[in-house]
């Protein structure tokens, strides 16, 4: 996920790209090593999507985010004796969406990262922030249960296919600038069982969900307004990736990527020459100003993709610390002249007028 | 015998003081009846009796025997409160000393009267001024009794002692603190003020010089009043 | 009539300014005192109330431990249950350059903060606190811009400070504005920090201060669930509870300040009494013409009331303002003392209220009406004409005048009495009967003038002291009040310096039996309000390993819980109670106490036991430790004068079993030669100094320091007895000069008959002598009665604490001194008056 956006510039205004290490090409990723924490790099997050279904198929959508991020301008905090001093902050945000009430239940949490209160631990694989909890033998492979004022979440994962690495071999420039990289990766189908709980009732659910993991020093100019991401899981067992940032002036093209896993978790980069992504229609929010396309036309000409991509409801905002919107959308349309539906995720940010003041 | 015009009755009155453990008479039976528009003198050794009696014409003591009458008012009948107003209403006075309040002025002096009655009006403010001018002080309206002269304070008593057009004055030695000159001058004009107004007056003097200014001259000796002729 | 009264109102006070002024003055005063007390008490205490119920939020309810804080786990454990708690770390920090009293250092988790404290909200400064500034920064503090200013720090700066007795650098990571008065209140005496910070500094890195909690009143099922996870010795507490415990603590001493500025105003009525009385004297003759021309005794009341009014209205005025500009620096010695005694407060502005402007101004307006009432209504007596003619000798009937006051002073003594029996307990009720027992001596003048004169008649040869006091006696009307007024001044004099002088001499000896060391070492700067900083380890090694120490006895400081509520307790070692006298009850002989507290007992102090009821030894209370709630016998009740709030005193060996807690707060050292005391003190600070920054004092220093901090607490109390004495003296002065006018043309009279000048002025001083004489008389025993009830009444009940009565008789000797010199300067004025007339100016009469 990209929306990084918001903690560099919330939290820090000074130069941050060192002494941090940055993301180097030449760098493999090792796992299980990799499923932790880089605390050498000052951001990282572990975001999980997904969708599911009810026995009688009420839709659900859900997220579950673990932020890390690095305070200050160095690695380390200097030579402290207390175990409550530390630089890492830890956030989570958590998000269901009830598409039969057209509802949007969201909360976030911070705190320090101290033991026992949040930390990550590789192995076994564990992310912690009080009582919201992913634990597995890796991030696929894991338990995720949160809990807020009115809704819980408590999912059992298992990976479909294998992790799949994002950009060339998990360094994924973001922009034009190669010092604006990351290294990523993302577990794009996950088998997903459990229950989720809203208000007094509770659910038992089925459904499929997405994983990233990502991490590095610096992502984005200062130029940059925001970007759209669309994790789409197609109903013939391919997986796309897609995103876009747009710049200050609001026009949409600035850098675009495009990642596509097969049937048989096989990864292709996409061509995206003359790719367009093209807004349908809109969300007025009325909280933060923002006007969110909620429904958009991608066109991937090189590719033969031409997808509908449709929110399934207008609503689903994120009136955190930082304001994005992230929700489950509905696919359809064609590949290579087959016809294709599929459902997916969508993260729009740097469209809320007050995410400029946030950093006054 | 009582006469119509008759002001002032004094029937019968007698006065005694305590003096330690022991009582004394001062006055004994006094009768005395004083004409409207008549001024009467009073004299006597000192301690005889004669503030006395001014004092218990005037209401402001009360007397052990007899009766005082002042115009159709039963004077000892009275309570203390009610002989006060009384007082305030019907009697002017004029001392020998301390006459004047020191912290007001001359006009606030004569004023007070009128003020306490309530009857400061356009009429008697007029009156108040003509007082002022027939005395010849009119021009020091303004000064402070420190400011004047022992003549001119008595002045200002006089025209205090008539602003309110009272029925009776009293006069304790009103010129006792004069010279000669000035003391003359001061009851001449005193006189000529009551009987123009057809007012009465008790005046208590040592001065037979005074004295024989009066209409009729009484004086007190051995506890009784004696009228004196001329 | 009313405006016409109100008119010679006016007017007669603006014809005798000298007097109005005079009056006005007095009235001033007494008000000025009572304002700037009050505005000095209500800052201090509205200084702490803020910053408490800032630093405490909107926390609902505070778990705390007993003694020892309560562990972080317990944070963990919490947190689980509910997101709505907060960690707290306070300490007090010594900034380096700033002065004795400490600043509280608050340690929080910024990330838990939001429900409890706002300062980390945009609403409450005008920018956000950085949160990467406080938590990436070893030592990073952020303070407000006014804190910042004073210390002469920026962002950026690094700021010298004490904390536990160790320096350290603090950071100063970001300042902050604060939007409103209110906040910024808080921020003046905090300095706020991560609580990983916090821990460095403290040096506590396991336990929390406490964990403010956020509970909805009817959510039982919370405050069940974490009162199922707190360890023993760990309870959940109601924020309101505290604050309203601390509060109640300072009322003893405010009332008692209280006290004090009200005896003042007393004094300043006496003068007004006094002026009033010979005003009305001078206006005899005004008022028999008035009431001659027809006013009545009502209406002549009146307008003397009405004058009383004005006079107390415009004084009150004047000494509201006046009072304003003296609670400005009475704030700072009455906080310094409040600090000393209860609770640090660094009040450094004086907050006025609506509340203390309408005290003042009732005070002097009630005092005022009061003082005219019987100059009123003698004024109302007058019989019309009685002051118009030179005749009236007015013949005083001082015989009556002296058996009515008698029987007054009787009866109010009566009433005092039975005031202070009838209330064992109260405060104001002894502060009542002390007004009861002033008053009643006061009546008493009229007889104490009567027999001095009866006496100095038996001496033949003194004719002018004679006739002297022949004319005090028939001048008694006017003369016994600025008598009265100097009386109370001496006797206060007497009984504040007495009550002093006993608490002086109690302590000293108190101090004699417990201080068995030669040496003491402890943290600076502590006292009864600041939580005592523990030694560090290396500190009490070197101690140990030290040739010139022969014995090392240890003490433990901390607070506590009990089912009576917090108490400070007290941990030692040494059996200094060898001295019988040193408990007020005990339940085994006081040679056996000892052995009872090292079985396990306790002992609890004098004022501590005042506070909670407990009247006899014998009495168990119970005490939190770690380990629960246990109970515990009181062996004894002894007398402690460390601390007014009181102590409980356990053996340090059963402490450190009980709380598991081998720290220590100070070491007596007993050397091989004592002697040698002071350099070893000396040479040990230097080498310590490293480690941990101390306080190595010989024996009689602590004594010193002890004496030091009484004299501050007692040093308005001072001011005031002194401010007493001027007034009385200002207005035996103002009489005397009152009365030789009167009798002007008397000396007038007795100049035209052959007396000379110098004689006149013989006449002059010697009234002004025999009226000092008499006062000086009676203000001794009265002065012994009230170092009496201060001693043994007033200080016990506020207090708890019985005092030694020890007045030394020197004391009465001062006073006489005092008294002849008051007698001398006074009539210097009138003398030099007298001196300037001829006989024949002094005969005729002034109008």
């Amino acid at each position: 996920m990209y929306w990084l956006l918001c903690i560099v510039m919330f939290l820090s205004h000074s130069s941050w790209s060192e002494p941090f290490e940055v993301a180097n090409p030449a760098q493999s990723l090792v796992f299980p090593r990799d499923h932790g924490e880089h605390r050498s790099f000052k951001t990282e997050w572990w975001y999980y999507t997904g969708h599911l279904l009810t026995e009688d198929g009420r839709r659900f959508g859900y997220q579950l985010t673990f932020f890390r991020n690095a305070l200050g301008n160095k690695v380390h905090v200097s030579d402290r004796k207390s175990k409550w001093a530390t630089n890492q902050l830890y956030f989570t945000h958590f998000a269901i969406s009830d598409s039969q009430e057209k509802k949007h239940h969201f909360a976030e949490r911070f705190s320090r990262g101290m033991k026992p209160l949040a930390f990550i631990q590789t192995q076994p694989f564990q992310l912690v922030l009080e009582d919201w909890l992913v634990s597995g033998s890796t991030p696929g492979t894991a338990n995720l249960s949160a809990k807020a004022p009115k809704f819980e979440i408590n999912l059992q994962l298992q990976p479909k296919k294998d992790l799949m690495l994002q950009g060339s071999n998990g360094f994924s420039q973001k922009g034009f600038n190669r010092k604006n990289s990351s290294h990523y990766y993302s577990y794009s189908r996950l088998y997903t069982t459990g229950q989720i709980k809203i208000g007094d009732q509770k659910f038992n659910v089925t459904g499929q969900s997405w994983m990233d993991h990502e991490y590095s020093t610096s992502l984005l100019e200062k130029s940059q307004r925001g970007w759209d991401w669309f994790a789409i899981q197609l109903n013939n067992q391919s997986e796309l990736m897609l995103f876009q940032l747009r710049d200050q002036r609001g026009s949409y093209y600035y850098y675009r990527v495009g990642k596509l896993n097969d049937k048989g978790g096989n990864s292709k980069t996409l061509d995206m020459s003359g790719a367009e992504f093209v807004p349908i229609s809109y969300f007025k929010s009325e909280k933060s100003g923002g006007q969110y396309p909620i429904k958009w036309k991608v066109t991937i000409p090189k590719e033969n993709i031409d997808l509908t991509v449709t929110a399934i409801f207008e609503n689903q905002e994120m009136m955190t610390s930082v304001v994005y919107w992230e929700g489950a959308t509905d696919i359809s349309g064609q590949i290579n002249k087959g016809q294709v539906k599929g459902m997916g995720y969508l993260e729009m940010t740097g469209y809320a007028e007050n995410i400029s003041k946030r950093f006054e | 015998m009582i006469s119509i015009d008759d002001l002032v009755v004094i029937n019968n009155v007698s006065k005694s003081y305590a003096e330690g453990d022991q009582n004394r008479l001062v006055l004994k039976l006094i009768n005395l009846n004083i004409k409207n528009n008549e001024i009467v003198a009073l004299t006597g050794n000192s301690g005889s009796g004669k503030s006395t009696l001014l004092n218990l014409v005037s209401g402001i003591d009360a007397l052990d025997e007899g009766s005082i009458k002042i115009g159709n008012q039963e004077i000892t009948s009275l309570s203390e409160t009610e002989r006060t107003m009384f007082r305030r209403k019907h009697l002017g006075f004029v001392f020998q000393f301390f006459n004047l309040v020191p912290y007001l002025s001359v006009w606030d002096n004569v004023l007070l009267p009128l003020a306490m009655n309530h009857i400061k009006n356009a009429a008697n403010l007029e009156r108040a001024d003509s007082l002022l001018s027939t005395l010849g002080i009119r021009q020091r309206k303004f000064s402070y009794p420190y400011q004047l002269s022992g003549g001119e304070q008595q002045r200002v008593a006089i025209a205090r002692a008539l602003v309110h057009d009272p029925d009776l004055l009293l006069a304790d030695e009103p010129t006792g603190n004069l010279d000669g000159k000035t003391a003359n001058v001061v009851m001449d004009t005193f006189r000529q003020l009551i009987l123009a107004r057809g007012k009465s007056a008790i005046v208590v003097t040592h001065s037979r010089e005074i004295a024989s200014k009066c209409d009729r001259i009484f004086s007190i000796r051995d506890n009784s009043l004696f009228e004196q002729t001329q | 009539m009313n405006s016409l009264l109100g008119r010679l109102c006016f007017k007669s006070l603006r014809y005798q300014p000298k007097l109005l002024i005079l009056l006005m003055t007095s009235i001033a005063i007494g008000v000025s005192l009572i304002v700037g007390m009050d505005i000095a008490i209500q800052s201090s205490n509205l200084a702490f109330e803020r910053t408490t119920s800032s630093l405490t939020g909107k926390a609902t309810h505070q778990i705390i431990g007993s003694g020892q804080g309560v562990s972080d786990q317990v944070y963990f454990e919490i947190r689980k249950i509910t997101q709505n708690i907060a960690p707290v770390m306070k300490e007090d920090v010594y900034v380096v350059g700033f002065g004795k009293i400490p600043f509280k250092l608050l340690g929080v988790d910024p990330f838990a903060e939001a429900p409890f404290r706002d300062y980390f909200d945009s609403q409450y400064a005008k920018e956000s606190i950085s949160i990467e500034a406080l938590l990436t920064r070893k030592n990073a503090v952020v303070l407000s811009n006014t804190l910042a200013n004073r210390f002469g720090v920026r962002q950026g700066s690094s700021l010298s400070v004490v904390v536990g007795g160790r320096p350290f650098q603090l950071f100063v990571a970001s300042t902050i504005e604060p939007r409103d008065k209110i906040n910024d209140r808080f921020l003046q005496d905090v300095i706020v920090a991560d609580i990983s910070v916090a821990k460095e500094l403290s040096n506590r890195f396991d336990t929390l201060d406490q964990i403010d909690v956020l509970v909805d009143r009817d959510d039982q099922e919370t405050l069940d669930k974490i009162q199922n996870v707190l360890p023993k010795g760990v309870q959940v507490v109601l924020s309101a509870n505290r604050t309203r415990t601390i509060r109640e603590m300072t009322k003893a001493f405010e009332t008692n300040l209280f006290a004090l500025s009200l005896l003042a105003l007393l004094v300043g009525l006496f003068l007004v009494w006094s002026a009033m009385s010979f005003s009305v004297i001078r206006r005899k003759s005004e008022f028999s013409l008035l009431r001659c021309m027809g006013l009545t005794s009502k209406q002549i009341f009146l307008m003397i009331a009405f004058q009383a009014l004005l006079v107390g209205l415009g004084g009150a005025l004047v000494g509201v303002l006046f009072g304003a500009f003296m609670g400005k620096f009475l704030v700072l010695s009455v906080s310094q003392t409040m600090s000393d005694l209860f609770f640090v407060t660094h009040v450094r502005q004086a907050s006025w209220t609506f509340a203390t402007v309408l005290k003042g101004i009732t005070f002097g307006v009630l005092g005022s009406l009061l003082a005219m009432l019987l100059p009123a209504l003698e004024v109302a007596r007058i019989r019309p004409r009685e002051g118009l003619s030179l005749k009236t000798i007015e013949v005083t009937q001082y015989g009556r005048i002296i058996s009515k006051c008698l029987l007054v002073s009787v009866f109010v003594l009566l009433l005092s009495a039975g005031l202070l029996i009838g209330q064992p307990k109260s405060l104001m009720a002894s502060l009542v009967a002390a007004l009861g027992v002033i008053l009643a001596f006061s009546a008493i003048i009229p007889l104490a003038a009567w027999i001095v004169v009866r006496m100095l008649s038996c001496i033949k040869k003194l004719t002018v002291l004679e006739f002297a006091a022949w004319r005090l006696l028939h001048a008694l009307p006017r003369t016994a009040i600025p008598m009265a007024a100097l009386m109370v001044s001496l006797a206060t004099v007497i009984g504040i310096t007495g009550m002093v002088e006993s608490f002086r001499e109690t302590v000293v000896s108190w101090l004699d039996q417990r201080l068995v060391g030669d040496v003491y070492i402890t943290v600076p700067n502590q006292g009864p309000s600041r939580a005592p900083a523990v030694l560090d380890e290396k500190v009490i090694a070197f101690l140990k390993s030290s040739s010139e120490v022969s014995r090392l006895e240890y003490l433990r400081s901390i607070s506590v819980e009990t089912n009576l509520g917090p108490s400070q307790l007290v941990a030692f070692e040494n059996n200094s109670f060898k001295n019988p006298k040193a408990f007020l009850q005990s339940i085994v002989p006081p040679k056996e106490v000892w052995k009872k507290v090292l079985g396990g007992d306790i002992m609890i102090s004098e004022p501590l036991a005042f506070r909670w009821g407990i009247k006899k030894a014998g009495e168990a209370i119970d005490l939190l430790t770690p380990k629960g709630w246990r109970s515990f016998k009181i062996a004894a009740i002894y007398y402690d004068y460390a601390s007014s709030q009181g102590v409980i005193g356990m053996s340090l060996s059963n402490y450190q079993e009980l709380f598991s807690d081998m720290r220590v707060n100070a070491v007596a050292a007993i050397l091989k030669n004592s002697t040698r005391s002071s350099d070893i003190s000396t040479n040990s600070l230097e080498r310590l100094k490293s480690i941990q920054v101390l306080d190595i004092k010989p024996n009689r220093d602590i004594r010193s320091e002890v004496m030091e901090i009484f004299s501050r607490t007692f040093s308005i109390t001072q001011s005031l007895k002194w401010l007493a004495v001027f007034v009385a003296f200002v207005g035996i002065m103002s009489s005397l000069l009152s009365q030789t006018i009167e009798n002007i043309r008397e000396y007038g009279l007795l100049r035209a008959i052959g007396f000379r000048r110098g004689e006149i002025s013989l006449q002059i001083f010697c009234e002004s002598l025999l009226m000092s004489l008499i006062a000086w008389v009676v203000s001794v025993p009265l002065g012994v009665m009230l170092t009496y009830i201060m001693v043994y009444i007033i200080n016990y009940r506020a207090f708890g604490w019985t005092l030694q009565m020890h007045l030394d008789k020197t004391l009465f000797l001062h006073t006489l001194l005092l008294t002849i010199l008051a007698a001398t300067l006074s009539s210097i004025y009138p003398s030099w008056k007298t001196l300037q007339l001829r006989p024949m100016e002094m005969l005729k009469l002034d109008q």
